[in-house]
């Protein structure tokens, strides 16, 4: 169950980490002056913000490296005691041992999944929380550069501008 | 990428030992997986819901010797702590022999042993001689035997072993005897 909702909270931070298209933005909203142009940059988050998040991202990898473990452990213990046909063998202390060990180190794995899935949720929490937004810059449209370039059956022609 | 993910998925999953019932020779004093019970029956590890009482059945006498080597079996069933359960073996006239006596039990209930007595005096009492298999314990003691005489097995749980605090406080044996030339 836990690993189940610590891959949902993977794959929820994956989707809010990862750039895409903002539906809130109309990228062909035509400007009010149609000879300036402008363009939307992200802004920087700062360093504190980015060790944070940093540091969340260490915690789940170490936290999932830790039950990941655990879990190989609990099930090296599972096969040596697992069977489905008869054994011929006599069930002896060390098999009990065993058996215990197997499930003892399954808690330990999950309680670390557990561990490593409250991370994912602090890295999205973080990442929603110090989104640095973007600001909008101008560029000058006073000294353009003309630019033609040939392609096969015509020319691409456009301007480039410097910002 | 998907059997990827299922491979791993499996691996992280299979971390509960998965035991079928009968899988399993019982341990001493019953001991079995978590969730199983020792089945009276058959001495295996079964589910509470499979197991059936403790039962036994109760052999023939042994055979009677000739000079010649030869084997002897029987069977026969202790049913409380203090029971014992009595068979004679007779050697015959002129010749003495060794008999190899053997009583073999399952470990999951009372330990057993056997005492010789030849009249009323012991001939010593059988010792584990093997490695325990398939859940089963040998007991064993050579006694050189005379001639012409009657010796008793008495076979009865070891004094003092553990009953399973009570529970187990019976079991069956198989009895071997095997009559060589000294």
């Amino acid at each position: 169950m836990s690993r189940r909702l610590a891959a949902a909270a993977i794959a929820t931070a994956t989707l809010a980490v990862a750039p895409g298209a903002r539906a809130d933005v109309d990228y062909f909203k035509s400007s009010n002056d149609p000879t300036k142009v402008t363009i939307h940059v992200p802004n920087d988050r700062t360093t504190s913000e980015r060790l944070l998040i940093g540091g969340l991202l260490a915690g789940v990898a170490a936290a999932g490296a830790v039950g990941g473990w655990f879990n190989w452990q609990s099930h090296e213990d599972a096969v040596k005691v697992s069977a489905h046909t008869p054994t011929g063998l006599t069930w002896t202390s060390d098999l009990q041992a065993t058996e215990a060990d197997a499930h003892r180190e399954g808690v330990r794995a999950a309680i670390c999944y557990g561990v490593a899935g409250a991370f994912v949720a602090g890295v999205v929490i973080a990442a929603l929380r110090t989104d640095p937004g973007e600001r909008v810059v101008a560029i000058d449209p006073a000294h353009p550069q003309a630019m033609i370039a040939p392609v096969p059956g015509g020319a691409v022609i456009g301007a480039t501008w410097g910002f | 990428m998907r059997t990827a993910l299922i491979l791993v998925a499996a691996g992280l999953g299979a971390c509960t030992p998965q035991i079928e019932a009968g899988t399993y020779f019982c341990g001493a004093d019953e001991l079995c997986p978590d969730g199983f019970t020792c089945d009276g029956a058959t001495n295996t590890c079964v589910t509470p819901t499979e197991v059936t009482p403790f039962s036994c059945i109760e052999g023939g006498p042994l055979g009677t010797p000739t000079c010649d080597p030869g084997t002897f079996a029987s069977n026969g069933c202790i049913s409380t702590a203090d029971a014992h359960d009595m068979m004679t073996i007779t050697t015959a006239a002129g010749c003495p022999m060794d008999l190899d006596i053997m009583i073999t039990y399952p470990i999951a209930f009372m330990p057993l042993e056997a005492q010789i007595w030849e009249g009323t005096a012991g001939q010593g009492k059988t010792q584990p001689c093997h490695a325990v298999h398939a859940g089963l314990q040998d007991a064993c003691i050579v006694v050189p035997a005379n001639s012409g005489t009657t010796y008793t097995i008495d076979v009865a749980g070891i004094a003092g072993a553990s009953t399973c605090g009570g529970n187990c406080a019976f079991n069956r044996y198989q009895l071997a005897v095997q009559v060589t030339r000294p």
